[in-house]
């Protein structure tokens, strides 16, 4: 099927082999009913860290799942825009789990998480500077080189800004991709809760990000705390975040698309009923867009 | 802008000590003040609540016994007590036996950091590495009177755990489901073994001698040895031991 094909416009596109349908992020409470029932899934996408384990249940698990479907590992502990040296066990650890799962792409998230040997173990934000573009970029470097293989990173949300930037978020993360010749994972929901956080507008970040770039997207659903957007991953994708994915399939494409929910995690029907959501809308989506992008 | 490394210090200085650290770094952010300052505040809580919720959900018998509420504060004093140091979140609460050991309001539970110790290793039994179950008969095929220089290799999925307290038993009680009396013995004391197993991980009272036994053969000491280390228990019982080990699946390879 046509359909099925990896996105055929990537400039690394090796980097990616999953499905361009709706996906859903797969956590523990969902792995057992996932690797008996076989639901009507795409394809599934995992923290890449709740793997780094020698052997048992959970490992066995997601290895069955990998048999009847396409895996996308996720990391959100490489600090990638950390001050500190990459750890080379965290980094040793993903390449086993790569080699024993054979993911059909590998993302890690463009942020920092640790600093001094302490880890905050959450998604920081980074100043938008000449040196955190190139200590980013370093590192980039240092996992595909590891790992053999084209990654794809991710915009994370914020809830601060630093100041002064040298460069726009959108500028910051395209030269990642340029300099690094890595993929992107566009977090459709993390550009909206940005925007609306620090008053830019998100069509402004995806005009920012080069058509050729885009391997997968992220959809999720957020909170708002004293007019703040926290990015929770606890509520269904909302209509805003939904329009600004139709304008992101109208720029880049048809691309792989996952539903994430990381909080409060329903019943996995609730995920497949909103990754069909997301399948209405790549379906929608006409082939032609290749070929315009192209 | 400070250097990044002053900036991600700042930032973490902010979230665990707050004080001086908090003005530093809202200097460098965007926006007026108050709503920078809601942000950091939403990462600081983001951070300690990633970090107890990874502790809570590591020590679920510690939860059965001292309630959500307070293992949620003990959680949270210890996320800003010890830092994690990995970017792996499954690998942070390690050492919380020994933060309980000093946690004043637990004073009045002393048994709380071995049964802390005890999911710890449960936890570490769960993710540990698979090895085959090999076929046992290379047992029949040697003589009785030649069983003593054989070796044999454990299941790496196992733990055991010597305690002053009744381990199992409180183990057991707290165990989603357990339906039956809820009395405990605290003075007697157990040493456990916790073994990973197909319909899930075990924890079970080990017999005097059984954890000397074990020992040395996961020593990769032979099997004379290991009797001759667990012959100073009277009550041991080779026969009964090393059924139960081959039954169960803890002694995995003959060599």
């Amino acid at each position: 099927m046509v359909q099925d094909m990896p996105a055929p416009h990537l400039k690394n596109a090796s980097a990616v082999t999953l499905p361009v349908r709706a996906g859903i992020g797969l956590r523990a409470p969902h792995l057992r009913q996932v690797r008996e029932e076989s639901p009507p899934a795409a394809w599934f996408e995992v923290h890449s860290e709740n793997y780094f384990v020698a052997g048992g249940p959970a490992l066995a698990a997601l290895e069955a799942v990998r048999q009847r479907y396409p895996v996308s590992l996720h990391g959100v502990g490489m600090s990638l825009g950390g001050a500190d040296d990459l750890d080379p066990d965290h980094l040793r650890r993903l390449k086993a789990l790569a080699e024993r799962i054979q993911p059909a792409a590998i993302s890690e998230h463009l942020c920092w998480s640790a600093i001094g040997g302490r880890w905050l173990n959450d998604l920081l934000p980074l100043p938008y500077t000449r040196e955190a573009l190139a200590r980013v970029c370093k590192h980039v470097d240092q996992v595909q080189e590891a790992l053999g293989r084209t990654i794809l990173v991710e915009n994370v949300s914020s809830y601060l800004r630093f100041l002064p930037e040298d460069m726009p978020e959108w500028v910051f993360v395209a030269e990642v991709a340029r300099r690094t010749g890595c993929c992107l994972l566009l977090d459709v929901n993390n550009i909206h809760v940005s925007a609306c956080n620090h008053g830019f507008n998100g069509m402004d970040f995806l005009a920012g990000i080069p058509v050729d770039t885009v391997a997968e997207i992220h959809l999720a659903g957020y909170e708002e705390v004293d007019g703040l957007l926290v990015d929770t991953h606890s509520r269904p994708v909302y209509p805003p975040v939904w329009d600004l994915y139709q304008a992101a399939l109208e720029r880049f494409g048809r691309i792989p698309t996952l539903i994430e929910w990381d909080q409060d995690i329903p019943a996995l029907e609730v995920l497949l009923a909103e990754a069909a959501k997301a399948q209405g809308y790549l379906d929608a989506v006409r082939e032609q867009r290749h070929a315009l992008a192209a | 802008m400070p250097s990044l490394h002053k900036l991600q210090a700042d930032f973490a200085g902010a979230v665990f000590s707050g004080g001086d650290h908090v003005d530093v770094l809202l200097a460098h952010c965007g926006g007026d003040r108050g709503r920078a300052a809601q942000g950091l505040e939403a990462y600081r809580r983001s951070v300690l609540a990633n970090l107890g919720v990874a502790v809570q959900a590591t020590y679920p018998v510690l939860e059965a016994i001292v309630g959500k509420e307070f293992l949620a504060a003990a959680a949270r004093r210890y996320a800003m007590e010890r830092p994690s140091t990995s970017g792996d979140l499954n690998a942070y609460g390690g050492d919380f036996d020994d933060f309980l050991a000093r946690y004043e309001p637990a004073a009045a539970l002393p048994y709380l950091p071995d049964v802390a110790r005890l999911e710890w290793l449960v936890q570490q039994v769960y993710g540990a590495k698979d090895v085959p179950a090999q076929d046992f008969g290379i047992l029949a095929a040697t003589p009785p009177d030649r069983w003593g220089e054989l070796r044999f290799r454990l299941d790496p999925a196992h733990a055991c755990l010597e305690s002053a307290w009744p381990l199992a038993r409180i183990w057991e009680v707290n165990q989603p489901g357990y339906a039956g009396d809820f009395e405990v013995e605290f003075d007697r004391p157990q040493t456990v073994l916790i073994h990973r197993r197909p319909g899930g991980t075990a924890v079970e009272a080990l017999n005097p001698g059984e954890l000397d036994f074990l020992r040395t053969l996961g020593a990769g000491q032979t099997l004379a040895a290991a009797v001759d280390a667990a012959a100073q228990f009277e009550t041991f019982e080779l026969q009964t031991c090393m059924q139960r080990c081959i039954a169960v699946g803890l002694l995995r390879q003959v060599y």
